[in-house]
């Protein structure tokens, strides 16, 4: 014998229309019977109309004007185009000497603001790998507690990407936590391994929801590290 | 004959990305009431699950797999932007000029990220319980948990009490039946 649908969550998936259809008859039974149960199904399915309606018109984006239309102002855009590059340049320039500017005007290098740390693992090592979230989780515990700023990137290629790979890792629950416990910690999964996974053994690779997907993920260690971020190979 | 069935494909799943464009759109500005990054993001997914078209070539996987797709993006574009990226909707929400539009969106804002999401995705994304639950990668009891309290939340920041029906002597003056 089930029980009536009489809880909040069977309202709820009433009016998400989620019910079977034994549920269904049961909750309209029911409906018929009870007022309030009636205002509280109305209360929803005004509640899911009104968040419809007020998301139904989005701010207009600015759309960029298209190669047809551009045809009479282009002489004009080039000109403002080149400006923006030769700016561009200008002030990449000037960004990428900061520091030593900075340095020969105040006689130091300046303190990075924020510790960024890439951690590049490149196999599939249960006890390494469990260090190596202890140790994740102890900075970033660490820099939260001193109000200090931190970023980690966890990189994950070769082997090394099981830990990204549903039905393959054992730290799924681990890193979701992290995850949801730590903003600032980041794991990418490289995408030549996915896709040599896949090559050779024919297999789709399932990730972790709380994996991102990096081009490669040598390549992300070099770029990182061209951005000041400190790199440890696990 | 393999290079045709990927252009195809290609082709194919583009068109049906596009038909659910301005559905995303709305889904993700409802997270961040950015419009831009909304235009943004959708595009950026739209780009990743074309790409990687073998990954999500079942069809009744694409919903999942394009918001699993923009989801990681915003959470991304969070962790990226995170002491510049603010969530005011005062600000944000000036254009919108209808009350109710205004009223809402600001209580939307006021909900937590994942009751947030779990709304959006129901309400505007149009996906079932358990499109939902792999997005997120949550149960069905945490789900309903988070879908529960958010409405009442929402109730209460959207209907006052003269918006109810009045009673007197105990007895309804209106009911839908």
């Amino acid at each position: 014998m089930r029980a009536p649908p009489s809880s909040y969550e069977m309202l709820v998936s009433f009016a998400d229309g989620e019910l079977d259809t034994h549920d269904r008859e049961l909750l309209l039974t029911l409906l018929d019977l009870d007022s309030e149960l009636n205002r509280e199904v109305w209360e929803l399915r005004k509640l899911k109309d009104m968040v419809d309606i007020s998301y139904q018109e989005i701010p207009a984006v600015p759309v960029q004007t298209t190669r047809h239309q551009d045809k009479r102002n282009w002489c004009w855009q080039s000109a403002m185009a080149l400006s923006v590059a030769a700016l561009t340049f200008a002030f990449y320039l000037l960004v990428s000497h900061a520091d030593t500017l900075s340095q020969r005007v105040w006689g130091s290098t300046p303190e990075l603001a924020e510790t960024r740390i890439l951690l590049h693992l490149t196999r599939y090592d249960t006890a390494l790998i469990e260090n190596l979230l202890d140790e994740v989780e102890f900075l970033l515990q660490a820099n939260l507690t001193a109000e200090r700023p931190i970023r980690i990137e966890v990189v994950a290629n070769g082997s090394g990407l099981d830990l990204l790979r549903v039905g393959h890792t054992h730290f799924a629950e681990r890193i979701r936590r992290l995850h949801m416990d730590y903003g600032n910690v980041t794991f990418a999964a490289c995408r030549n391994t996915i896709e040599r996974l896949q090559r050779e053994t024919g297999v789709l690779t399932e990730l972790l929801p709380e994996a991102v997907i990096v081009n490669s993920g040598v390549v992300e260690a070099i770029q990182r590290q061209k951005q000041g971020w400190a790199y440890i190979d696990v | 004959m393999n290079i045709v069935c990927r252009i195809c494909r290609t082709w194919i799943l583009r068109q049906r990305i596009q038909a659910q464009q301005a559905q995303l759109e709305r889904v993700v500005f409802a997270w961040s009431h950015d419009a831009i990054l909304a235009r943004r993001l959708v595009q950026a997914a739209t780009e990743t699950v074309v790409r990687d078209l073998d990954l999500f070539r079942e069809g009744e996987r694409l919903r999942i797999a394009l918001y699993r797709t923009l989801l990681a993006s915003f959470r991304q574009y969070q962790r990226d932007y995170r002491e510049v990226l603010s969530f005011a909707p005062e600000e944000k929400m000036s254009a919108a000029r209808k009350p109710m539009v205004r009223k809402v969106r600001q209580a939307f804002a006021q909900l937590d990220e994942i009751p947030r999401l779990i709304v959006s995705l129901a309400d505007l994304g149009g996906c079932s319980y358990k499109e939902i639950e792999c997005v997120l990668d949550i149960s069905r009891a945490e789900l309903l948990e988070h879908l529960c309290n958010a409405r009442v939340q929402l109730k209460s920041m959207l209907f006052s009490p003269m918006a109810r029906p009045q009673t007197i002597s105990g007895q309804m003056l209106w009911s839908i039946k």
